[in-house]
């Protein structure tokens, strides 16, 4: 049914399918790096600081239920501490890459990474 | 010397591929969206478009690909929309590379290979298409992998239901006969 041929093809395209994953990895992967975060409480921007900060800062947002730490350091951002019920904020640890967020439903706190192009808008959509 | 009887036959075989390749083309685009990964899709009408590859001309083969995309796409709802775009390039250029590659390889590859060959290019063209008219940020890329790996299961299965096809195909008379035909008369896949 399969031909030499035919398998050797297939064998090909299917390192070729690995070689452009690892590769699409390095070309367009992680190297991004956030240039800026928003912190929003209740969907107004509270604070708009430059993220890329070589001493630790920390920020004290007031939300719903009460103060929300946001710790940068090191281009990256977390949520230290939070009033809210399950701590879900707090779990999702650092977020450092343009498009990643945090948000605390509960205390109503967005904690937003934006790169340098434009907005993190949805480029594109497929029905 | 070819009647026209023959014609008229061969005439009818190719409205009844085409009218198969669109009931499965739009059967398939709204019932089987089989994974939820944008671009990744079971491919059958490629069956019908390889067995226009061994049995008709080139000039079938284009024909049948554009009606199919045309009828498929006012029949499902998407024509003239990005998703039109896509299936409309996608079924032209795999209709060709599958004629090229059948017209140069076919005693190497079986019809898998030629199949596999066709779904390939069938989505890198899709993939091209998405990202110089519609997206515009080579990012896209990242899909490649995922492309080609489906593709390649995809293709590999559509090349052996149409190898099996070609091989029982002595069941279908006039096939049979189309086939005999061509290749007694004028060589493999030249227009009759």
């Amino acid at each position: 049914m399969l031909t030499r041929y035919d398998k050797t093809f297939i064998c090909i395209l299917l390192f070729l399918a690995l070689f452009t994953f690892i590769g699409g990895l390095n070309a367009f992967g992680s190297n991004e790096k956030g240039k800026e975060v928003i912190i929003l409480v209740g969907g107004h921007e509270v604070e708009r600081s430059s993220l890329n900060l070589e001493k630790s800062r920390r920020i004290t947002v007031d939300g719903i239920l009460g103060e929300s730490l946001i710790e940068i350091a090191d281009g990256k951002a977390r949520m230290l501490s939070s009033p809210c019920p399950n701590h879900n904020c707090m779990m999702q640890e650092w977020v450092s890459r343009p498009g990643d967020v945090i948000v605390c439903v509960p205390n109503q706190v967005i904690v937003k990474i934006v790169g340098d192009d434009v907005e993190n808008e949805i480029d594109a959509c497929n029905r | 010397m070819i009647n026209s009887s023959y014609n008229v036959k061969r005439m009818i075989i190719l409205a009844l591929l085409l009218a198969a390749g669109t009931a499965i083309y739009v059967i398939e685009s709204l019932y089987f969206p089989a994974v939820p990964i944008p671009g990744v899709k079971l491919g059958l009408t490629n069956i019908i478009t390889l067995i226009l590859v061994v049995f008709f001309s080139w000039k079938d083969c284009i024909f049948n690909a554009i009606a199919r995309t045309l009828v498929g796409s006012i029949i499902t709802g998407v024509f003239f929309t990005p998703a039109f775009v896509f299936s409309f390039g996608g079924a032209l250029v795999s209709t060709i590379v599958m004629l090229i590659t059948y017209k140069l390889f076919y005693g190497k590859f079986s019809l898998v290979g030629i199949s596999v060959a066709g779904a390939v290019s069938h989505n890198l063209t899709q993939l091209v298409l998405a990202a110089t008219l519609f997206i515009k940020h080579w990012g896209i890329v990242l899909q490649v992998p995922i492309l080609i790996l489906s593709a390649t299961v995809t293709g590999t299965a559509n090349g052996m239901v149409a190898n099996l096809f070609v091989k029982k195909v002595a069941f279908i008379p006039e096939l049979a006969k189309v086939r005999i035909a061509t290749v007694d008369l004028k060589g493999p896949n030249e227009h009759l």
